[in-house]
């Protein structure tokens, strides 16, 4: 710069207007989902705005407090806020990427120390321990009106005397840091996307999904440990289910001493994280039961929710201790190890781990299905809710194989057809949890002492829940039988059949 | 659009000092604003660094918009643009009188720009002419800077019977007391007598400052300076009761 004002200066005075130093932070969740949708959040100064991946602005908010935003919640009310709640929530923002951006306006001025053409000097820099040369180094010459003759030599005396170039088009430098400071973006999805190759062995492909998931296991444990947000926990619990349903829809892989091992290990880790993920489902969904009751009976829910939160401290502290003990550490790197391992030993083989992983698929998918037609097709309304349940467990199972083994098949049908399936289990999964809440909350009237007036108000707030979620829950029973029957059509049947051959 | 010109029969009584620093103040207010330079001194012109072009001419003034556009000039603040007078302005009249319906040149010219700003402010030449007269017509609001002296008193009377023998409308003139001297006796005596009787006087007042005086060195509007002077919020006072006028 100070050789180009030189240069300048041989023809022109010029005046330092301003020199600005400003540090933005892009925010994104672990899972990268605003990147996912085509969204770049930049915030500094208590300024946060939403831009689309060519740097457009699109919504911005003034945030009240000094503190960056961490949640939704952290907004104001607006279209900004809007915006992220439907792809955010309940994720939190990380910091993902710091950037420097140094500005310095120079004005050049002629005989009568008027500006005739303005300089602004812009250069980017992504924040980092060593120094890095800038992401972006440009020199923003603007005209004023009138003084065209005087832009033109100045643009001259730049190009031709310095040697600079006239930029092209302008890259999105928010996008360019994130990519630079994160050499992987969207190196972590709760579903990394299996590739698995028809030559696979049943092992092979054990070995690889397993593998894949304690990857997410461990991806996910410090964000527990720090309590950034409760998909952590989610994500990593979920990744434990389905190494589990692999285990047991995939029989004989592995010698029976491995897998019972296995299975032991994972049911610790499931049991032990079990706690805290309810009661971050009931504090997530504070506001929604608070709508469920009259007003009357809120204060008491507000109570509740207090009890809650309390002991899911404790919960937390102790799913803390566990993670970072030697034997859950030993646990999981001894798998993660063993599933990256190219070879096994022959005594660690079960009889099917040489079968053709298609094979095995098909067989075990077409099974689950044809047991979900079956039954399914008896269900009347005098099926009891017990019935409705363990079909959620078949579909459950049905939908993890599915999606191990959709590579496997063919790719548009099979979206399609997990796509149908979606829709049951998600009617499924709602009839579920109001039962498992009933339970929950008919459980935590019962430990109550109650001999104070507080507690009965709780109780009566809790009451109050219980029967709303009843009802709820009945009116899914029909909906469960529609969305079944579109499920079990003729036409899906055949799409299945030939999907699915073997 | 609304149209704004300052001016006064008198000469010297800070018609172009209050120009430049309303359109600075309306240009900062988010106003897109064209300063037009009427006068062929082009002090105007000069206060914002401005040199002139040679091609520019009254001529071109007359054919309107399609010729001046290339002369208009951006000031070094935002939103303000100037178009520069020049000294061949002071054949303007012999110019218009050669019209038709010479009157109303300046005002038809004007139109045109009616998307292009909110406001234009014009600084005039004193004396009554044909191009003064062209500019009661054209503009919404003429601001009239008085001294509070006996004579400049009675170039203000002889302006408002002008107005009345033409029947321009009268509710145009904006006086507002400019240049008072607080020290001189006359000028508190005047300047208490005009306010208590004349209600269409401004409440604003512009008084006398050597910072004003100084504009000429520094060739910047004073309301543009940071510092906060007494000159610089009698301006910001005047383009209040201006915007207040202009609703
Ligand atoms: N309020 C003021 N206090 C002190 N000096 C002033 C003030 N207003 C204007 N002046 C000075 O008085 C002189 C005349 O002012 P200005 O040019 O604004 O008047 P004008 O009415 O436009 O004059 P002209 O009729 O020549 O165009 C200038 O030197 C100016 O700096
Ligand atoms: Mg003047």
């Amino acid at each position: 710069m100070e050789s180009l004002l030189i240069e300048i200066s041989k023809h022109y005075t010029h005046q330092t207007i301003s020199a600005e130093h400003s540090l933005s932070l892009l925010l994104d969740s672990f899972d990268w989902r605003l990147y996912n949708k085509g969204y770049l959040l930049r915030h500094s100064n208590q300024h946060s705005e939403l831009l689309n991946m060519d740097g457009h602005l699109l919504h911005k908010a003034t945030i009240p407090q000094k503190k960056r935003p961490r949640f939704i919640h952290d907004f104001p009310k607006g279209k900004l806020k809007d915006s992220l709640t439907s792809i955010l929530a309940p994720r939190a923002l990380l910091e993902r990427a710091q950037i420097v951006v140094e500005s310095c306006v120079y004005t050049v001025l002629d005989q009568e120390k008027k500006t005739v053409v303005r300089l602004q000097h812009e250069q980017i820099f992504l924040q980092s321990k060593k120094p890095l040369p800038p992401l972006q180094d440009q020199l923003i010459c603007t005209p004023l009106r009138g003084y065209e003759k005087e832009f033109t030599t100045i643009t001259r005396i730049l190009t031709e005397d310095c040697g600079l170039t006239a930029a092209t088009k302008s890259e999105n430098i928010m996008k360019l840091s994130l990519e630079k400071m994160n050499r992987r973006v969207k190196d972590y999805s709760s579903k990394a996307d299996l590739n698995l190759d028809e030559n696979f062995s049943g092992l092979d492909a054990a070995k690889y999904i397993l593998g894949s998931t304690f990857e997410t296991i461990t991806r996910n444990e410090q964000g527990i440990i720090d309590d950034l947000d409760i998909e952590f926990l989610h994500d990593f619990r979920v990744a434990v289910r389905r190494s589990r349903s692999l285990l047991s829809l995939l029989k004989g892989i592995f010698h029976d001493t491995i897998t019972d091992e296995l299975k032991t290990d994972l049911k610790k880790m499931g049991s032990l994280t079990g706690a805290l993920r309810d009661h971050d489902v009931y504090l997530d969904k504070k506001d929604e039961y608070k709508k469920m009751v009259p007003a009357a009976l809120r204060p008491g829910l507000d109570k509740y929710f207090e009890d809650i939160h309390k002991q899911r401290i404790d919960e937390q502290k102790k799913l803390t201790q566990f993670l970072q003990s030697k034997e859950y550490q030993q646990i999981s790197r001894k798998w993660q190890q063993y599933m990256r391992a190219p070879q096994l030993a022959d005594m660690d083989k079960g009889n099917n781990a040489d079968i053709s992983i298609k094979k095995l698929a098909s067989k075990s998918i077409s099974k689950r299905y044809k047991k979900i037609i079956a039954t399914g097709q008896m269900f009347d309304h005098q099926t009891e809710d017990s019935e409705i349940h363990q079909m959620r467990i078949e579909f459950k199972k049905l939908r993890y194989l599915l999606e191990f083994f959709k590579s496997l098949f063919s790719k548009n049908e099979m979206n399609h057809f997990i796509q149908q399936l979606k829709t049951v289990q998600n009617c499924l999964g709602n009839f579920n949890d109001l039962s498992v809440q009933q339970e929950s909350l008919m459980q935590h009237i019962q430990a109550m002492p109650c001999n104070r007036k507080e507690h009965l108000m709780v109780a009566a707030s809790l009451g109050g829940l219980i029967a709303h979620m009843s009802e709820e829950q009945q009116k899914l029973r029909t909906v469960f039988f529609e969305d079944f029957e579109i499920f079990a059509n003729q036409e899906n049947q055949n799409l299945f059949d030939t999907l699915i051959q073997f | 659009m609304k149209i704004i010109a300052s001016y006064n029969i008198k000469g010297g009584v800070g018609k172009t000092a209050t120009i430049v620093n309303l359109a600075y103040l309306a240009a900062a207010d988010g106003h897109k604003v064209l300063l037009c330079d009427l006068d062929p001194q082009g002090s105007a012109t000069f206060y914002f660094r401005i040199r002139t072009h040679k091609k520019q001419t009254g001529q071109k003034l007359l054919r309107g918009r399609k010729k001046l556009d290339k002369f208009v000039m951006e000031s070094d603040f935002e939103n303000l643009e100037i178009l520069p007078a020049n000294l061949s302005y002071r054949s303007l009249d012999i110019l218009l009188n050669k019209e038709t319906k010479s009157k109303h040149i300046l005002k038809n010219i004007f139109k045109s720009y009616q998307k292009t700003y909110d406001l234009i402010l014009l600084d005039c030449p004193p004396n009554i002419t044909l191009l003064s007269e062209n500019i009661f017509y054209a503009a919404d609001l003429i601001l009239v800077p008085i001294i509070p002296s006996t004579l400049s008193i009675r170039t203000y009377d002889q302006l408002l019977d002008f107005f009345k023998q033409e029947k321009i409308k009268r509710s145009k003139l904006i006086p507002f007391l400019s240049m008072v001297e607080k020290r001189k006796k006359l000028h508190t005596e005047i300047t208490e007598d005009l306010l208590n009787h004349d209600k269409h006087f401004l409440r604003s007042m512009i008084p006398y400052s050597a910072n004003i005086e100084k504009m000429g060195i520094n060739r910047k509007p004073i309301a543009a300076e940071i510092r906060s002077t007494a000159a610089k919020q009698a301006y910001l006072d005047l383009w209040q009761e201006v915007t207040e006028l202009l609703q």
